[in-house]
């Protein structure tokens, strides 16, 4: 009866409520001597607490600042993202953002092993290579691996099995296919070294010699780095809406592939280089983001390891995106892939990935090439809904690939198209002035983080059991570094109930339940994927650091031989994934005098010319030179030297965090 | 990068867009504003004012280095909170645990009828009994309270919903009873 009222009063009484919640609290208290008490209890215990917090300070008085903080003329303010020259001395590389914090599990739950209903599959029995695994899940250094280009075939074969694999792609060249061939596993002892070296950047192409047959050797990843995000754009007039695209968009020059079985990340992928002219295809792409052929996905970040590292292109993703978005990247020239969830009565529900190369305003369809639906020679005409509600399960994530020198039209074409003007208070360097800066999604990965955030909040309140919205809030808090939140939509998610391959395409669960040290949940969740499959390197490489994370390094070091066996690129493609965290990279203050330029709009399909000012002294992205490292080290590959906490045993008298406010 | 003059007092948000564009004054203005605050807060969480001196140096060179990205849309007092608690966190991780952290699960009685803390005339029992709460919930108190942040915003100091910082202030309360086991005369 007296909730609501008393669960506002801490705050009435501390002066942090907003004028019209505390004046309705004031016409309450007018009414109700229960609450007058309830206040004055709060104002006793407010008083305590600030006198006791005033008394750790009162004695002594503040020591000075103790930094030296001066920097040398003319240098650029901080960057995070590692751009144009060394970074000053001083600067500490951290994780904050992502660190949990709080490390308290509040709930506890354990993973059933079979959360979904299995299906009959064939076992794998592996040649296991003889690795020795030291130390280096607990020593706090860069694990650096071989990216060994095996030089493995993918054949279009076309098995489509009872098994629950995703179905043979479309056959436009009927022949007879052998099946696939596995993937040669390396002879050689593997030795794998604990090295403090950071990432380096190295010519991509730079394959290591195998070692010398009995001779173990330091084997040694290069860390692929997220292009450049391109100059920041600022508009100056604050109130300036987007401004209306075209009603149709239709992008040519796309060279349809049908997919070979298991290849539509690769397809999808050749599909939107094809529009530059690269003179790829999937079976070159797939060659590198997953040499073994039975590998189940490729991951939005494997592709942009892939194009940036690879290709003399450049990829971005981003989660959280609309259909505005897409059309506005498809308006300037650039395809756009994303991952989407199909359902099939045949073969039930799987992951895949669309292109997206064009709209119809009339006729509300987005125009899209599907490599396994096809058609081979037009795009499908895919309704705004039906696309979007495909698009839900994977948190509308989407990739944009781009040549290198277009960076600065890909941020325009994304900025602002978030369905909402969110705006940016920066200072300019030049004029000291403050400016309004218009955020999006090409500013950097945080604003589709929170706009995934956004979208799946709004969602999982209107539709408790939107099982895919439980699934992606736990997606954008993982993202966010809000572990203890995501293990909570997750468990959610599982309660109601995900397909059985939900987890062979997305994999923020592991992290989640592993940052607030549910180790065993991780390990059991792993062990359901690999019940069906083990051919998804993800699963294997979370239930090492979760072995590792129990000490049980024999394990671990089993479920790393794996992951290298499955994928040696795989690590590649996690550095890449941890370069584009929000906040490693940060909107940066433009340096420099140069006077800001104006930029007519790239393409005269827009309506109308978006009016942008930028700072062309950054340089512009030079193509095929990979950009030096983000000098951190991605928080789940080094663990933080403090010792991981033991997974915790709870009381059993332990709350849950959403106690209802005991009625007074 | 020169110093700014400001024509009037500067806010808490000037100041922080000044330090982002290397404005050393403006580091000191706000460690003068918000270093005792912010002091006192980091010696309840690590226990020691030495190493809680320490980490405040380390709050202001991250607030230095990560002025660019403060988005505004907290208080920077919420700002800095959070950096400390995330300093902190790691501080007391490396030094190892002071004593066996209460369990945030004593379960609150009921509030006897009568329970009535304002008229309790001994206000150092009371700090007293605030000292003896489990972490979580006198942090939550010293946010509310003595930062004066709101709920919004200490969720995000803390990284709890919402929901989790009104029901640790009333579990707070409820166990505050608890522990002064106060009898009083039942009100009118």
């Amino acid at each position: 009866m007296h909730e609501p009222w008393q669960s506002q009063l801490p705050m009435y009484v501390a002066g942090t409520l907003p004028p019209e919640d505390r004046d309705a609290v004031e016409a309450h208290l007018a009414t109700c001597e229960a609450c007058r008490a309830l206040v004055r209890e709060w104002e006793r215990i407010g008083a305590a607490v600030r006198s006791e917090s005033a008394a750790r300070v009162e004695s002594a008085s503040l020591p000075p600042l103790a930094l030296s903080v001066t920097r040398p003329q003319g240098e650029a303010p901080l960057s995070r993202n590692g751009r144009g020259g060394t970074l000053p001395a001083w600067e500490v590389s951290s994780h904050d953002d992502k660190e949990t914090g709080d490390m308290t599990v509040t709930t506890t739950r354990t993973i059933q092993r079979t959360w979904w209903q299995p299906l009959p599959r064939p076992r794998l029995a592996p040649t296991l290579i003889a690795a020795v695994l030291m130390a280096i899940l607990f020593g706090g250094a860069l694990l650096l691996f071989n990216a060994r280009q095996d030089g493995t075939t993918t054949s279009p074969g076309a098995p489509s099995g009872g098994d629950g694999n995703p179905p043979a792609a479309i056959q436009s060249t009927a022949t007879e296919t052998p099946p696939p061939t596995a993937t040669p596993f390396p002879t050689q002892p593997v030795v794998i070294t604990a090295t403090s070296v950071l990432p380096t950047a190295v010519p991509p192409h730079d394959a290591e010699a195998m070692p010398p047959a009995g001779e173990p050797s330091p084997v040694v990843i290069t860390a692929t780095p997220v292009p450049f995000e391109g100059p920041v754009i600022e508009v100056l007039d604050p109130t300036v809406v987007p401004p209306p695209l075209a009603t149709g968009v239709s992008l040519e020059g796309v060279r349809y592939e049908a997919q070979g079985w298991n290849n539509a990340g690769p397809a999808t992928l050749a599909m939107a280089l094809s529009v530059y002219g690269w003179d790829g295809d999937q079976d070159t792409a797939a060659a590198w983001l997953k040499p073994d052929p039975e590998d189940k996905s490729v991951s939005p970040w494997q592709m942009v390891a892939y194009v940036n590292g690879q290709t003399p292109y450049r990829a971005i993703y981003r989660m959280g995106g609309t259909l505005d978005v897409l059309k506005s990247a498809v308006a300037a020239g650039f395809p756009v892939i994303a991952a989407v969830g199909m359902d099939t009565e045949s073969d039930g529900w799987f992951g895949h990935y669309q292109l997206v190369t064009g709209y119809d305003e009339g006729a509300g369809v987005l125009l899209v090439y599907d490599s396994y639906l096809g058609p081979t020679t037009e795009p499908r005409r895919v309704p705004f809904s039906e696309f979007d509600a495909a698009w839900w399960p994977f948190n509308r994530t989407f990739v944009v690939v781009f040549p290198a020198d277009r960076a600065g039209d890909v941020q325009a074409a994304l900025l602002g198209y978030g369905g909402s003007t969110v705006l940016d208070v920066v200072t300019d360097a030049n004029t000291g002035e403050m400016q309004q800066v218009l955020l999006g999604y090409g500013n950097g990965p945080a604003y589709g983080a929170r706009m995934a955030l956004d979208a799946a909040s709004s969602a999982t309140t209107q539709s408790p059991e939107d099982v895919w919205g439980w699934f992606n809030l736990g997606t954008a808090y993982t993202t966010l570094g809000r572990f203890e939140d995501a293990a909570a939509a997750y468990d959610r998610a599982l309660d109601i109930g995900l397909p059985f391959r939900a987890l062979w395409y997305q994999f923020g669960p592991y992290e989640a339940y592993f940052k607030i040290g549910r180790y065993t949940d991780v390990i059991a969740l792993a062990a359901s994927v690999l019940d069906v499959t083990p051919y998804v390197e993800e699963a294997h490489y979370w239930q090492a650091l979760a072995h590792a994370a129990r000490g049980e390094v024999e394990d671990a070091s089993r479920a790393l031989e794996q992951v290298i066996a499955l994928n040696p690129n795989f690590f590649v493609g996690e550095l890449a994934r941890f370069q584009a965290a929000p906040d490693v990279f940060a909107p940066v203050t433009p340096p420099g005098d140069a006077p800001p330029v104006l930029l007519a709009t790239p393409t005269p399909i827009l309506a109308t010319p978006i009016r942008v000012e930028l700072t062309p002294t950054l340089p512009p992205f030079p193509s095929g030179t990979p950009v030096p490292a983000e000098p951190t080290l991605p928080p789940t590959l080094i663990p933080s030297d403090t010792p991981v906490p033991a997974e915790p045993t709870l009381p059993p008298t332990l709350l849950p965090t959403a106690t209802p406010i005991p009625a007074n | 990068m020169p110093d700014h003059i400001w024509s009037a007092q500067p806010t808490d948000r000037q100041l922080v867009n000044a330090i982002a564009r290397g404005d050393s004054g403006a580091l000191e203005t706000l460690y003068e504003r918000h270093g005792l605050p912010v002091l006192a807060y980091l010696i309840g969480q690590v226990s020691d004012r030495a190493l809680a001196e320490e980490v405040l140096q380390d709050v202001m060179l991250a607030a230095w280095q990560g002025a660019a990205r403060f988005r505004g849309d907290s208080s920077v007092r919420t700002w800095l909170l959070a950096i400390a608690r995330r300093r902190a966190i790691t501080a007391r991780q490396r030094r190892g645990p002071l004593e066996a952290p209460l369990a945030d699960d004593i379960a609150a009685d009921a509030e006897a009828p009568g329970d009535r803390l304002d008229v309790l005339a001994d206000q150092a029992a009371l700090r007293a009994a605030i000292a003896e709460l489990p972490p979580d919930q006198r942090e939550t108190l010293e946010l509310v309270f003595y930062h004066n942040l709101s709920g919004t915003e200490a969720a995000e100091v803390l990284g709890v919903p919402p929901g989790t910082v009104k029901s640790r202030l009333h579990r707070a309360k409820s166990l505050l009873h608890k522990l002064l086991r106060l009898q009083e005369n039942a009100d009118a």
